[in-house]
Formats: C-alpha cells, sequence, structure tokens
C-alpha cells in the first residue's frame, strides 16, 4: 500500500510537506520527485494536482514530496528573514528526504511561478538531477505571432468568442479579460533567452535532465510544437533537454481529463529517466 | 495581522490506517484554561483553495486565544486518503466525526465546537442536527442549504472557467458535460446526496447552539422563506455584508478580518 507521512521539516522546521512513499513490496527508485508551490497555491497544487500526481508516481514505485515554501500554504517564515528563499527551501527538503533516506538523486516538479523557482533551483543545487518546468520562461519565435493570429482567425471559438464579447459589449456586460481585475499581472517575469541557455547548458552538461511542459494557455508567446527546438537550436542541445507541448491544456490543467494527461506524460517521463 | 508560523502547526495523519486522514492540529496557547477545542470543516472542491488562507489565520487566532484547533479534509479530498470519486455525504460526515474524536484525544477536551464553511457549513450542520449534543456550538458560515442550487452553481462555473481559460479541443469538451467541481468529479451517488440537501435537513438542529453566519448575501435571504420557528431563523445569525472571502479571481485570496473577529470574540465569551 502507499503510504504517506506529514513532515515538518526545514533549516527553522518551519516547513510543511507530504511524504509519499511506493507500497513496501516495490523496490523504491533512487529518484524523488520534490512537488514545488506553484505560485501561492498550497503544495496540494492546482486543483489536487500534486497530490494525485505524488500518488501516481508511488503506484511507479518513485517517492515524493510535496511541500510548501517559507510563507505559503502550510508553512510559516523563517524568523531570520535573510534566509527566506526557495532554493534554500528546496535544499531542506532534500537534506531531508537523504536524511531520511528516501532517494539520492530528486526530480523538482514546477508549474508556473514553481518551473521558475524550480529551474533556480536545479542550477543552485547539483543534488538535483533532473527538472519538470511547466509554463516556466517561454521565448517566441519569429513565427509565433503570425501563426497566433492565424490560428486565431481560423478558430471557430475565437470567432464565437468575438461574438461574445460584441453582444455583451452591445448589452453593456463587461467581459471577464477586460475587467479591470482582469488586468493584474500574476507573472513571474523572465529572464533573456541566453541567459536561460546558458542555464539550460550548464545542467545538461552537469547530467540533470530538463522536461518542459508547455500549455496552451500562452499561445502569443508560444504555439507550435518546434518552438523551443528552433529557437535554441544554435545552442545545440541533446535528448536531456525536451519539450512537450500540450495545446489544448490550460495553466493549471483545470479539468481531470487534463490532469489525466498531465498524471500520464510526468509518469512516462520519470520512468524513461529515472536510474533504478 | 500576525503572519501564522508553521511551529504553531502539527500537521497529521489519523483515523483509519488504511484510509487515512490529513488534519493541522493548532496547539493551544498556553494559560487560558478553555474547555473546548474547535473543528474547522472546510469547503469542498475548488472552494478550499480561496478559503485557505482564511481559515488558516482563523485556526492560529482562536489557538492564541487558547483554543485547540482542528483543521482537516475529508476523506476523498485535500491530503487525505481515496479519490474524488470517493467523496460522498456519509463518507464527510464520517471524516467530520473523525476529526471529533481526534481533538478530544488531543487536546483533552470533552466539548468540541465546529466550524464549517459552503459544504464543510453543511456537513457540520447535518451532523449537529442528526446528533443534537455532538457539538457545544456548530458555526455555519455560508453553508450549502439547496443542493441543487448548489449543483447548477458547479456546473456554471466549471463551465465559465473552463471557456475562459482553457483552449478549446475535444479533450475539454467531454470534462466540460460532466459534473466536476473544477477539476474533481463528483460521483452519481454523491450528486444525488447533494440533489437532497434542503433545509428542511436542520430543522432539528438545537437553535441556541447555532451560529448562522452570512458573508455571501445569499444564506440569510434564503433562512428569511423559512417558517419562523425554523431552528435556521431562531439560531444567531451574523451578517456580514462587506468581508467577502471568495474573490473575483480564482488564484486571488480574501480574509474577512471582521468575520474572524467576531468568531475569535465569541469563542472567547461562550466556548
Amino acid at each position: 500500500m502507499v503510504t504517506e507521512k506529514a513532515l515538518r521539516f526545514g533549516r527553522e522546521s518551519h516547513l510543511v510537506g507530504v511524504l509519499t512513499k511506493p507500497d513496501k513490496a516495490v523496490t523504491p527508485s533512487r529518484t524523488a520527485v520534490i512537488f514545488l508551490n506553484a505560485g501561492l497555491i498550497s503544495h496540494l497544487g492546482p486543483h489536487r494536482l500534486h497530490v494525485r500526481l505524488a500518488r501516481h508516481l508511488a503506484g511507479l514505485g518513485i517517492p515524493s514530496l510535496r511541500f510548501d515554501f517559507s510563507g505559503v500554504g502550510e508553512s510559516g517564515n523563517p524568523t531570520e528573514q535573510a534566509t527566506a528563499s526557495q532554493v534554500l527551501d528546496v535544499g531542506d527538503a532534500i537534506d531531508r528526504l537523504l536524511a531520511d533516506s528516501v532517494a539520492q538523486k530528486f526530480v523538482l516538479f514546477g508549474i508556473c511561478a514553481g518551473a521558475v523557482n524550480g529551474y533556480n533551483a536545479a542550477l543552485a543545487d547539483a543534488r538535483v538531477s533532473g527538472i519538470f518546468l511547466c509554463d516556466g520562461y517561454l521565448y517566441p519565435t519569429w513565427k509565433t505571432k503570425p501563426l497566433f493570429y492565424l490560428k486565431k482567425i481560423t478558430s471557430m471559438a475565437s470567432v464565437a468568442g468575438f461574438a461574445r464579447r460584441a453582444f455583451g459589449a452591445l448589452v453593456g456586460k463587461k467581459d471577464a479579460a477586460g475587467s479591470k481585475d482582469a488586468a493584474l499581472d500574476y507573472s513571474t517575469g523572465t529572464i533573456p533567452a541566453d541567459d536561460y541557455a546558458k542555464g539550460l547548458g550548464s545542467l545538461e552538461r552537469r547530467g540533470t535532465w530538463v522536461a518542459q511542459v508547455i500549455t496552451g494557455s500562452y499561445p502569443y508567446l508560444y504555439c507550435y510544437q518546434d518552438q523551443f527546438d528552433e529557437r535554441f537550436r544554435s545552442y545545440g542541445f541533446g535528448k536531456q533537454i525536451t519539450t512537450d507541448y500540450l495545446p489544448g491544456a490550460d495553466h493549471t490543467f483545470m479539468t481531470r481529463a487534463l490532469q489525466d494527461q498531465v498524471t500520464e506524460l510526468v509518469g512516462q517521463k520519470m520512468l524513461a529517466a529515472i536510474d533504478r | 495581522m500576525n503572519q501564522p508560523l508553521a511551529r504553531d502547526v502539527d500537521p497529521q495523519f489519523f483515523g483509519s490506517q488504511h484510509a487515512p486522514l490529513f488534519g493541522l492540529y493548532h496547539d493551544p496557547a498556553p494559560g487560558h484554561g478553555r474547555r473546548s477545542g474547535v473543528v474547522i470543516c472546510p469547503p469542498l472542491g475548488e472552494e478550499i483553495f480561496p478559503a485557505h488562507r482564511m481559515l488558516r489565520v482563523l485556526a492560529t487566532q482562536l489557538a492564541r486565544a487558547g483554543f485547540p484547533v482542528l483543521r482537516f479534509d475529508y476523506l476523498g479530498c485535500g491530503n487525505s486518503w481515496a479519490d474524488d470519486l470517493d467523496v460522498t455525504v456519509p463518507s464527510c460526515l464520517d471524516s467530520l466525526s473523525r476529526a471529533v474524536g481526534k481533538v478530544r484525544e488531543q487536546s483533552g477536551c470533552e466539548r468540541v465546537v465546529v466550524i464549517g464553511l459552503r459544504f464543510g457549513g453543511t456537513i457540520a450542520g447535518m451532523a449537529a442536527a442528526s446528533s443534537p449534543g455532538l457539538f457545544h456550538e456548530c458555526v455555519m458560515w455560508d453553508p450549502v442549504l439547496d443542493g441543487n442550487a448548489y449543483l447548477r452553481e458547479l456546473q456554471v462555473e466549471l463551465r465559465e472557467t473552463v471557456e475562459q481559460h482553457v483552449p478549446v479541443t475535444s479533450s475539454c469538451d467531454a470534462a466540460v458535460s460532466r459534473i466536476e467541481a473544477i477539476g474533481q468529479r463528483v460521483s452519481v451517488a454523491f450528486e444525488s446526496q447533494l440533489a437532497g440537501i434542503s433545509a428542511d435537513r436542520f430543522a432539528s438542529l438545537p437553535a441556541d447552539r447555532t451560529v448562522l453566519v452570512d458573508t455571501s448575501g445569499n444564506t440569510l435571504t434564503q433562512t428569511a422563506a423559512l417558517s419562523a420557528g425554523h431552528a435556521l431563523r431562531q439560531c444567531v445569525q451574523l451578517a456580514f455584508p462587506d468581508a467577502p472571502w471568495k474573490p473575483v479571481r480564482a488564484s486571488g485570496a480574501l480574509v474577512p478580518a471582521p468575520v474572524l473577529r467576531k468568531l475569535t470574540s465569541r469563542a472567547e465569551q461562550q466556548w
């Protein structure tokens, strides 16, 4: 039976998480996955995705830890504000998993801000052997905008959406996308493409694999399968840097069908990547 | 507002070994000698996300006032064991019953007060109505009093959210056609149980030990239509029209300070 244990850990015992372990009858993987907060969403993950992923991976023999960064979800802030850092929090999580002999290698999984924090933690901590970056940094090519507008024009949904907005405007109904509230910017910012490529290059040289999963939520930034490969071809990345484009998925895998899709994908990639 | 500290929280699994429930126990500040433990029942599905922060802050404030507090996840929800299709009204009532046992065991308090938000308020109210002596007080905060309306709300919310956020493909169309509390499926049995929820279920509530909190503007409108002698009309009613907890955007979180202050001061005086 898959087992779960609630943990409190960290340099000031201020972090809270849940460890999921495979059935004792299964030979456990030497690699564990660590789930990182998607922005301010708790360690459950968007729509409980991290819980489902953790239990799915445990069924495949892979342990995992889902936890909250300092000041997020159930975790408190360290009293020494100078040590408030997601990179240090990831280090604490790895220390704890090593101390408990859960695994020797560690894969980070992050969506949105979780992807950005995962990328930074992987660069800073050589114990990270792989990362899943879901909607992390996105870089368009010269083709992106023309393709985006072409798809928009030819999409029936767009036509329907345009008609809805036009009708809404006629009857005075404010569209959510045009409301003041919708103008709030939750983005995590970006870094120059060259810096991102250098970071990926250093991870690749170190033997850390990177699995980028890109959803259809930012079609103006990313809208076709080979976009990453075309944009970064000159850097000559090998097979350790992969990109899966899921145009039908939204940023937080909102429906159960989408969660099943990403769960299956992550499971397959972990099985392919781990060293048993 | 003081920042909650993780060291005040004891995360743990409890209940059956085969289907453990997840709970967060807040140790009471010493020196108050309170007689009641508090159990907080969360909402269901997507509503747990915007509600999380304020329930965490409420638990912290009650613990600082000397009350032992347990927050927990129903079976099939949050970190608790099982999956969404295992969630039913009886399973939620059973989870609450186990949480009550847990807070009694850990705190040593025999008296228990329950605070339930939305569907959590409904579950708390159903438990109190079926066993009037179970709780010292039952706080129902924006409870679901009309199950059919709640099911319609879930469907509309899912459809609107998916239309707004999910790129249209066939994989999403199928999901929208089912009842789903955004990412969490609702079983046929649970759907039928939800549809059976109405104010009648709460007629036997002990009115003198029931508090109705309305921050949505809907609850007291619904209860106003009930007969004057109905327990939900006779109980203490607290309205906070300007203290919403559910933000317009799904990714936000609000902490309605006036409600939390009122509940904490009521706790200090009466629990």
